[in-house]
């Protein structure tokens, strides 16, 4: 369901993912681990578009998230008169298509049969582009630093999200004339019922009125998983959920993790906690250097690791 | 620490009485004033007066009032007398010295009636108005010291080895640097930006002498009679610089015209020195009886019986 | 020592009024006018140099650093000799106004720096939570990062309304009324220049000190809530 095609990300000169791919199933646990700086944390920002991917694209269901990254689609470009003139020029088709700038392309609006690379290309984007904002209501993240927010209380924090979107895609469909039933007041409602629902299921409903200050770090982080699972995503991300947090409070955060692996939810997770890696993924990712040198299952990868960097890492860790 | 006390009750018993009554040394300047407006009409706009009122008796504020009418003195009886005679509506326009030479030159006021001399730069910069009189406030230039030296120094050579100051972009600044210039004993490179701070350093034993118009030094004396006196010495005065005038934007010589035309008309009536007289009782310079002046404000003339 | 003291209380029980009833109140008056008027003028100015207007961003900034780079007095001199150019009405009000508009285009300045940097100061994981719940740019902004950046910026206002008390000072050099005006009127009058300068420094510290503290108690009440 979720599908990364060919990243490439650059931080001005330095360059941190070169070429990964990656493929998700509903329903799967991936775990990407490897050493700090490997860019692993960049990969899972670049699924939701908090990192915007120099080269690649991103798609989740079907729709595009990033912007088209021609080179993946050698079938506009063989549309594009650029390619045409190479061709004439003699080039065969595989060169042609290597030696097409980007900067060719975008200024040819029109081409063979009136339509040029620039024309398709934005058919192909009204066709399959999802707006970012749309994309994330359906990916959920949760954060290293838990990131609650400070000025809202608990119960706030798990609202916010649900009660503006809501009301946001009631005044559009008001807007549009559609019937609907639903008022302000009752997507509020409903919001604070799932949100006291969630809170009971973590034990925590006491805490509804209090504010992120005065809770430990083990309480925010499974609050921030929870505000994440009221927008009812499709997909959880984990960027190092437990890394910030003292060792007591470790365990109580990945019991959630595993609930809710074991509830069939779609996740991908960064971590450094190589057990919880084992226990609970369908496959692992050993991302190293800015590609993803070896992949396989928690079997594979911890038992029988084969690429040289993957064993010395797993050498440390374990 | 007794003394401190009593007087502080005395300062609050002062106070007490201070809201009721009292001399009001406003009675002869009203009059003037009354008798200036009177059957003015303002047809032909407004006549903007730039002024800087912190030069007691040319202009000055009186604490007790509120608005324009708080601005008073000679100058400002002078521009109620111009803009009735221009049949314009008087707006004064109060703001610092320099500030007052730069609306003029701008344009934001008409002209500008602040004790002004005529000085060789303001000439080529301004266009400069016919004299007028402001009683002895310039016509004598002098040399203020601490009281212990009063009326000891009656010549030029009498300040060697002192330091005299002035203010800057004055006419007494000219007037030290061509007395005492080629002195080598004297020091006058003390410039102040208003007589206020000169006035403190002659008192603070910074400077020993002070150079002002005679107007001035009255009032600096009345208010610190203990301390300040005249030292006797008077400037040698082109005649061209012992009056004052105004100043009008340069090129504007329609309304240079018509202003000298309406000062004639004050010359020749003999305004000036009453209204210098009035101005005088008005800042508590001097008294009314000194001055010749009866309780109500009239001049007591000698066609009495 | 005692001629000065004498002369103090002298100069109070005749001219008391001055100082207290005119130019305390006008210093406050006009203090409360540019931080307010600031503020206002400021917060656009903030949002406008993060906007996507490149001309408007442009020009505030340009705004922003002049108004920043050059002396309040000059500031002063062009808002009431050459403004009244570009807006003829300002002939017709008294200077006062002149004096407010500058006043707060030059409050304003600086605010819109304390509000970018408060707005800076916020975490940056705040918006990343935000917007990966899918927010909009603008309900992150509204719900999640100016409340808190509120408590980052409000301090530093209260600091900027005790310097603009300070530099209402400048404005006397058109005798708009404040507390150095008094002190020109009144040192006019009696040439008692020490004392003047005395009693008008005393009244000015009253004001800063008060409301520093003031200000303070404010903020440890916030720090509480």
């Amino acid at each position: 369901m979720l599908d990364i095609c060919n990243i490439y990300k650059d931080f001005g000169s330095l360059k941190v993912l070169k070429g990964v791919s990656a493929h998700v199933e509903k329903g799967e646990v991936i775990s990407l681990i490897g050493v700090s700086g490997s860019g692993k944390s960049t990969l899972l920002r670049c699924m939701n578009l908090l990192e915007t991917p120099t080269f690649g694209e991103v798609w989740m269901e079907g729709k595009l998230l990033t912007q088209p990254d021609p080179y993946l689609h050698p079938e506009i470009i063989r549309a594009s008169k650029t390619f045409e003139k190479l061709k004439a020029a003699g080039l065969a088709d595989e060169d042609a298509i290597r030696k097409i700038k980007k900067e060719d392309l975008l200024h040819e609006k029109h081409g063979a049969e009136g339509k040029g690379y620039v024309r398709l290309m934005k058919e192909f984007y009204a066709a399959n582009h999802l707006d970012a904002n749309l994309a994330r209501q359906k990916m959920g993240m949760v954060f290293q630093q838990f990131n609650l927010f400070n000025n809202l209380s608990v119960k706030d924090n798990i609202t916010l999200a649900p009660v503006k979107i809501g009301t946001a895609k009631l005044k559009q469909a008001i807007r549009e004339g559609q019937k609907t039933t639903e008022t302000k007041e009752s997507i509020k409602a409903a919001a604070e019922k799932k949100a006291m629902e969630l809170l009971a299921r973590i034990g925590l409903e006491d805490k509804a009125d209090s504010f992120p200050a005065s809770l430990s770090g083990g309480q925010k982080q499974r609050i921030a998983i929870i505000r994440a699972l009221a927008m009812e995503p499709d997909v959880m991300l984990f960027d190092e959920p437990t890394s910030a947090l003292d060792p007591e409070m470790v365990g109580e955060v990945l019991d959630l993790i595993k609930e809710l692996a074991k509830s069939g939810m779609t996740m991908v997770v960064v971590t450094h906690e190589m057990g919880f890696a084992r226990e609970v993924s369908d496959r692992v990712l050993f991302v190293d250097e800015g590609y993803i040198k070896e992949e396989g299952t928690p079997e594979e990868i911890f038992r029988n690791p084969k690429d040289a960097r993957l064993k010395d890492f797993l050498s440390k860790v374990l | 620490m007794k003394k401190l006390v009593s007087m502080i009750m005395a300062a609050a018993m002062a106070l007490c009485l201070c809201a009721c009554g009292g001399e009001s040394p406003d009675k002869a300047y009203n009059n003037y004033l009354k008798e200036i407006t009177k059957g003015a009409s303002t047809a032909n706009g407004t006549l903007t007066v730039a002024l800087s009122p912190d030069f007691a008796p040319m202009e000055f504020y009186d604490a007790s009032k509120k608005g324009d009418a708080a601005i008073v003195g000679f100058d400002v009886l002078l521009a109620n007398f111009l803009a009735k005679e221009l049949g314009m509506k008087l707006t004064l326009s109060p703001m610092s010295f320099e500030a007052c030479m730069a609306a003029v030159q701008s344009g934001k006021a008409d002209i500008s009636i602040s004790g002004f001399s005529w000085t060789m730069e303001r000439a080529e910069n301004y266009e400069i108005t016919d004299w007028y009189e402001a009683g002895d406030n310039e016509t004598e230039q002098v040399i203020i010291v601490k009281k212990s030296n009063e009326n000891k120094y009656t010549k030029a050579e009498s300040f060697a080895g002192m330091k005299i100051a002035y203010q800057g972009s004055s006419l007494q600044q000219q007037l030290v640097k061509e007395t005492f210039g080629q002195m080598s004993d004297v020091d006058i490179n003390n410039v102040y930006s208003d007589i206020g701070a000169a006035v403190e350093a002659l008192k603070s034993g910074k400077v020993d002498a002070v150079a002002v118009a005679k107007g001035n030094g009255d009032a600096i004396i009345a208010n610190a009679p203990n301390d300040i006196a005249f030292s006797g010495f008077e400037f040698d005065v082109d005649p061209i610089y012992e009056n004052n005038v105004c100043l009008i934007q340069k090129g504007n010589t329609a309304l240079l015209e018509k202003v000298n035309a309406a000062l004639a008309k004050a010359k020749e009536a003999g305004y000036y020195k009453v209204w210098y007289e009035a101005s005088q009782i008005y800042s508590s310079i001097k008294t009314a009886d000194e001055l010749g002046y009866d309780e109500n404000g009239v001049k007591i003339t000698e066609t009495a019986n | 020592m005692e001629t000065f003291i004498s002369n103090i209380i002298r100069i109070m029980s005749r001219y008391g009024h001055v100082f207290l009833l005119e130019g305390v109140a006008y210093t406050l008056l006009l203090s409360l006018i540019a931080v307010a008027g600031g503020s206002v003028l400021g917060a656009l100015f903030a949002f406008g140099k993060r906007g996507k207007i490149p001309p408007l961003r442009i020009l505030i900034n340009a705004l922003v650093e002049i108004v920043r780079g050059t002396p309040l007095l000059l500031q002063l001199y062009a808002g009431v000799f050459i403004l009244p150019r570009l807006i003829p009405a300002l002939n017709e009000l008294p200077d006062i106004v002149s004096v407010s508009v500058v006043l707060i285009i030059n409050s304003a300045a600086y605010v819109s720096e304390v509000i970018r940097s408060g707005i800076q100061a916020v975490d940056i994981g705040q918006t990343e939570a935000a917007r990966s719940l899918g927010l909009s740019e603008r309900t992150t902004m509204w719900n999640v990062v100016l409340p808190q950046a509120v408590k980052n910026i409000l301090p530093a206002l209260g600091n900027e309304f005790i310097t603009v008390i300070k530099e209402t000072s400048l404005a006397s050099t058109f005798y708009v009324g404040d507390l150095m005006t008094s002190y020109l009127k009144v040192r006019g009058n009696t040439f008692l220049t020490l004392e003047c300068l005395t009693i008008v420094g005393i009244l000015y510290f009253i004001l800063t000190f008060t409301l520093s503290k003031l200000l303070a108690a404010a903020e440890r009440r916030m720090k509480h809530a």
